[in-house]
């Protein structure tokens, strides 16, 4: 399973590379959203690579080889799952080190800084932007799932960063006024803890649908 | 005679295409050809067995283990090349072996070091950076390194030149001097299995037309020369692929009673390659007679 995972770093070794650019670029662009461009850049970083790693999947033709390894369906399946909360975590990582690094240098950038409303919303954002992704993936291969991820990945991203927006409270919108006064209303680490769980709960789901429809495929 | 690998009416349905109903079964410590045209089915067949496509209906056993229930334990004991490169271009040869030898529990370093040798193998080079040829050897050096006792091989000398196939033809001969192993080689270059094959199975349009050894299969048939007054008689039942000319006809004679019935009656025999076997074959399916 760990080499699986693995594998999906090493080739795409040049994506990985740009993950700094990526997470500078968004930080700068997404300043005004405030501690949602943190959500938006984990949720960017986790679809570029897990698109790269569908689009390179795809154009080895590689299914035929891990299926004709002793690896089980399974096993395949949950690399991918679990290779969404890596690269989320990579995503985290990449930004704390970006944002030290500024923090040293004399730049008037600034760069928001991660809540644990923020974190939650990444990981819950990306576990279930995913686990409606890989199940399409697995049934269908990545030239008909891509535009399923291409829609989720604008949903969610701007999706979530308006949520953001809308809970801070500085617009005059009545939902967004609604929604702020929802988030002032309820226990931030409990609400955080939950869609956390809902998300996870989710993925398991996805995961075993997952399964079952590779398990059907045919290559 | 212990099989290694056993299929039973095994049957898969395309859109257009059927494999239909096919029985078979290979013997341990030989080498089997599995020949054909292009489209009769040889693909399909390996793909079921290594149960990248679902089977309809039938029963395939490798080295006594349902394929399916045991997937795994059998796998590990495969070794497979195919027609295309499906390993990751983006990665070097090094770093694909690192990966496939971790999904096998007797992966034997050594002998792979020592195959990637004798190939002239460029481990620190992208797979998308080495030539067709160096792509089989590749896939030959990992499908020889982990001690597999069969070995399922599509199609992959196809494009490859003369002296890279006699490399890889010999490196199977060597392989298959260990009795307990079995080669499984599809292919339509068919003068690759002149020289190694002991078994050979055809297949068209997805049925099996003959299943033999090699020698007998030679044997038996007999490429047949003789004048069209020949074909008014009742030997003509007994050939296959009839071709006419302006003053004689050219077949196949698919028995040695029916190819010496035929030089009595004036005709000449040659003794035919698989390949003439093959095509005299598929030329009576395609009505050309």
């Amino acid at each position: 399973m760990l080499n699986l995972i693995l594998k999906d770093l090493l080739i795409q070794k040049k994506t990985l590379g740009f993950l700094g650019l990526y997470i500078i670029i968004f930080s700068i662009a997404f300043q005004s959203v405030g501690s949602g461009a943190f959500t938006g850049i984990v949720i960017a970083v986790t679809y570029q690579l897990v698109v790269t790693a569908s689009s390179l999947e795809e154009k080895a033709g590689s299914d035929i080889i891990l299926n004709s390894l002793p690896i089980s369906r399974g096993k395949i399946v949950a690399a991918k799952y679990l290779s969404v909360i890596l690269y989320g975590l990579m995503a985290v990582l990449g930004y704390v080190i970006y944002s030290s690094i500024l923090s040293l240098v004399p730049i008037s950038v600034s760069v928001p800084s991660i809540t644990p409303e923020s974190l939650a919303a990444a990981f819950a954002g990306i576990m279930v932007m995913n686990s409606i992704y890989y199940p399409v993936y697995f049934k269908t291969g990545f030239i008909r799932a891509r535009i399923i991820s291409f829609i989720l990945f604008f949903a969610f991203f701007f999706g979530l960063m308006t949520l953001f927006e809308a809970a801070s409270g500085k617009s005059s919108n009545a939902i967004f006024q609604a929604i702020a006064e929802f988030f002032n209303s309820v226990d931030k680490t409990q609400f955080s803890l939950m869609i956390i769980g809902g998300a996870l709960l989710f993925m398991l789901a996805s995961f075993g649908l997952s399964v079952k429809l590779y398990k059907g495929r045919e290559f | 005679m212990e099989n290694i690998l056993e299929i039973r009416n095994l049957t898969k349905t395309f859109q257009g295409f059927t494999l239909n109903n096919i029985s078979f079964s290979l013997p341990k410590g030989f080498i089997t050809g599995f020949i054909g045209p292009n489209g009769s089915g040889k693909t399909t067949t390996i793909k079921l067995i290594m149960n990248l496509l679902r089977k309809d209906e039938g029963e395939i056993s490798i080295f006594g283990l349902d394929h399916i229930k045991h997937e795994s334990e059998v796998k590990n004991r495969i070794g497979f090349v195919y027609d295309e490169n499906h390993y990751y271009e983006e990665l070097t040869a090094e770093q694909m072996k690192r990966f496939v030898a971790s999904a096998y529990n007797n992966w034997d370093e050594e002998k792979f070091t020592s195959f990637a040798r004798k190939f002239g193998l460029p481990l620190n080079k992208k797979i998308k950076d080495l030539s067709r040829g160096m792509k089989v050897k590749f896939s030959l050096a990992i499908a020889l390194s982990h001690d597999a006792d069969l070995l399922i091989m599509d199609e992959p000398t196809s494009g490859l030149d003369p002296v890279i196939r006699s490399e890889i033809l010999d490196i199977l001969h060597d392989v298959i001097q260990d009795e307990n192993k079995g080669v499984f080689f599809s292919t339509h270059i068919t003068s690759d299995l002149d020289r190694i094959a002991d078994y050979i199975i055809m297949i068209y349009k997805g049925e099996i037309l003959f299943n033999k050894t090699k020698d007998e299969l030679i044997e038996e048939h007999a490429i047949i020369k003789g004048p069209l007054s020949l074909l008014d008689t009742s030997l003509k039942n007994s050939l296959i692929g009839i071709k006419k000319g302006k003053y004689g006809f050219e077949a196949m004679a698919a028995s040695r009673e029916a190819a010496d019935a035929l030089v009595k009656a004036g005709a000449t025999a040659e003794k035919p390659a698989l390949e003439d076997i093959m095509l005299f074959y598929t030329r009576k399916e395609n009505g050309n007679a």
